[in-house]
């Protein structure tokens, strides 16, 4: 594996530490790595396995996820009137809501508030967005000390690592490797199973949800029609970093929203069957504003972040705009063959899997992630399993295009033999003649007398198209030939 | 970031969105009819049910008692059996009837925050409870539970039969109006224990919640 580390945050990039470009080299020691390969391949079939189990109770999945994309699109189609309206019933409601276009932004505003609340210990429940901003490291910057809640981010950020899957961000790390790093860090006996390590995290995170008088939080789904917003989780780290601190911040991108209450019904049935294979996280928190008198318990202020980052130049695009619809399931990460082979770190970006190989280029703009279209066989599974219906293998044909046009580096050759392509294979009779006269050649190529031996070409630009795959030499008769004869 | 600042970061937002979207046209509201609702149920008996083995699906256990008389019961025995000598409590209606003969000290969890972080077990009264999911509601507004059913090892939650409505649609609806017509500061939707599976993917129960989550269920109609 390449160095998943967090300290190689680049300031200027759109992602905290973006390594998209990195994917070839990144992939091929991921290949390598049998214990890594053996994590992804038991967690992807697992989550696959509960996502089918539960998507059997549903009447009419199709149907649901229709709906859930046409409450999408009618969200983005009218986004800013849904920001607004969002703005002001949470502002009416006593929630403080703020605007930031960049990462930086993000972060400054969140650190400013630390120092402006005067507080050291932040508390952080699992978010995406923060990730997406390097919150934690700039937090660090200004002194201040963000603890991760979520066990598995709080494990990789003890091991200064990055997430590695959307829902499981320490599905790379072995049980193993968690006990020895709880052993090294925090002076824990050796080897503990999982219980224990489990029992451990929630002591230690207990002192730190007591002391922290900052919570932040990420957002689920957000509602324009009364200001409120939807966080899901398992643990309850996120009910506890937005119950004890007095101050709660959560942060979300500009396409989080939802125009109406009721369409949180929709979208508590899609997520976490999509996700975790559930049919409910345990739990659900919906915040409408600080804490109402009578009330002894929760925040005093609430404050919602707005991110663009990026987003609304998605937006601009026709045919990429959808990606805007996701909702951070990371079923497309588990159903990927590619993500099973090499692993989140791979595509060196928080936004790893399908899903990440479009969004990535996108925020970042398509030269810091020249790789991640071409990470994909085009299989559609991604496509199958969103539960929004995100065409991921249409956007990611698109990204390819733009790539090829803007990097003229790969073009001269290909071009000219995509050209040369295009002409043979659009007139049958050309096409035909042209595979009659290459058989024989090709098939003395490839060692006529054995079959299966593979075709391998030494000339440079296919030499490296060839070291990587095998191309078996073709049959003495093409299937046109004995279909033909056999009709005869 | 000075005020300013924050109406400049704002107006850069929304105008690039509304440049964005200069020349897409809205689309038509999603359509009323909601898909994958369940069917729906004629009997509270029905409801129980569903709701029972929607719960203990995930792990929460579920008592069934045919009265405030057969909870209280049913407390005092597992208070005895467990050993748990202190116990955080609502102000919920249900938990004063039926903590009032117990073997323990009770205190009130959200006035006092250091007792409650170190207590053996939280018991709480809930809003609704949901037959789709086996889903406990919480409305904040209603009862001071937020910490109660979540800091303590263990939940126990009391619920009425008559609480317990069909899907998540219904208990949103309800809870969309439920505090003077405004939905109240913190919804909670707790089904099951909290749990994670972060490492290799092995189940663990009470990570940073309940490790376990009991439901004494007043259901004389199923009795």
């Amino acid at each position: 594996m390449s160095s998943p580390n967090r300290r190689t945050s680049q300031h200027n990039a759109p992602i905290a530490h973006l390594k998209a470009n990195d994917f070839k080299n990144a992939s091929q020691a991921a290949l390598q790595d049998a214990p890594l390969r053996r994590a992804l391949s038991r967690a992807t079939d697992t989550f696959k396995q509960r996502r089918l189990g539960a998507l059997e109770e549903v009447d009419d999945w199709e149907a649901l996820r229709t709906h859930g994309r046409a409450i999408k699109d009618e969200t983005l189609s009218r986004l800013d009137h849904h920001l607004l309206r969002f703005v002001d019933q949470a502002t009416a409601r006593g929630t403080q809501v703020h605007f930031a276009a960049t990462r930086e932004e993000a972060c400054t505003w969140i650190a400013d508030l630390a120092e402006r609340l005067d507080v050291k210990t932040v508390v952080k429940s699992k978010s995406m967005t923060t990730e997406e901003i390097g919150l934690n490291a700039a937090l660090e910057e200004r002194d201040l000390h963000p603890v991760e809640t979520d066990l598995g981010e709080w494990i990789i950020q003890l091991a200064d690592e990055t997430p590695s899957h959307i829902i499981v961000p320490a599905i790379h790390k072995s049980r193993e490797s968690v006990a020895k790093l709880f052993e090294e860090r925090l002076g824990a006996e050796p080897d503990l199973d999982a219980i224990r390590l489990t029992q451990l995290a929630r002591e230690i995170l207990r002192g730190s949800y007591l002391e922290a008088e900052l919570g932040v939080s990420g957002i689920n789904f957000a509602i324009a029609e009364t200001g409120s917003f939807l966080v899901l989780e398992n643990e309850g780290n996120a009910r506890l970093t937005t119950s004890l601190p007095r101050v709660h911040v959560a942060i979300m991108g500009i396409e989080k929203l939802l125009p109406r209450w009721a369409d949180l019904e929709t979208f508590l049935r899609l997520l976490p069957r999509s996700g975790t294979g559930q049919h409910l996280t345990s739990y659900q928190s919906i915040f409408t504003g600080p804490k109402r008198n009578p009330e002894d318990e929760g925040p005093e202020e609430v404050h919602v972040l707005i991110l663009d980052n990026g987003r609304s130049k998605i937006l601009d695009d026709d045919v990429t705009r959808e990606t805007l619809a996701c909702i951070r399931c990371g079923a497309c990460l588990n159903a990927c063959p590619v993500y099973a082979q090499v692993g989140g770190h791979a595509y060196g970006s928080v936004y790893p899997g399908p899903i990440g190989a479009i969004l990535t280029p996108q925020l970042a703009g398509s030269k810091e992630a020249v790789p991640l279209p071409g990470a994909s066989s085009l299989c559609g599974a991604c496509r199958d399993v969103c539960p929004v219906k995100i065409d991921i293998p249409r956007i990611l044909l698109h990204q390819r295009n733009e790539v090829t046009r803007k990097l003229p580096m790969h073009a001269p050759f290909e071009r000219l033999a995509m050209k040369a392509f295009a002409r043979m294979a659009c007139a049958p009779g050309l096409w035909h003649r042209s595979l009659a006269l290459a058989r024989p050649f090709l098939r003395f190529a490839a060692g006529s007398s054995l079959p299966s031996r593979a075709l391998r070409c030494m000339i440079p630009p296919l030499a490296a198209w060839s070291k990587k795959r095998s191309l078996p030499g073709p049959a003495r008769h093409s299937f046109r030939q004995r279909y033909q004869r056999k009709n005869s | 970031m000075n005020h300013e600042a924050a109406n400049k970061a704002r107006a850069t937002v929304m105008d690039s969105i509304k440049q964005a979207l200069r020349n897409v046209r809205a689309t038509q509201s999603a359509p009323p009819q909601i898909p994958g609702r369940p069917k729906p149920m004629d009997s509270v008996k029905d409801l129980t049910h569903a709701f029972r083995t929607r719960l203990e699906s995930v792990g929460g256990q579920v008592h069934l008692v045919p009265d405030a008389c057969g909870a209280r019961n049913l407390l005092r025995t597992l208070v005895e059996e467990n050993d748990w000598q202190e116990i955080a409590v609502t102000d919920g209606p249900l938990v004063a009837q039926a903590t009032d003969e117990l073997d323990a000290t009770t205190f009130e969890g959200s006035k006092d925050l250091d007792r409650l972080a170190c207590c053996s077990m939280g018991i709480t009264g809930v809003q609704h409870a949901i037959a789709e999911t086996g889903t406990l509601v919480l409305f904040s507004h209603a009862e001071a539970h937020r910490l109660t059913s979540l800091l303590p090892p263990v939940h126990i939650a009391l619920v009425d039969q008559s609480q317990i409505v069909l899907d998540l649609g219904e208990a949103l609806s309800i809870a969309h109006k439920v505090d003077g017509g405004e939905p109240p500061p913190l919804v909670t939707f707790i089904t099951g224990p909290s749990r994670t599976a972060d490492i290799e993917l092995t189940m663990v129960t009470g990570v940073h919640g309940p490790r376990e989550l009991i439901v004494i269920l007043i259901a004389p109609d199923s009795l």
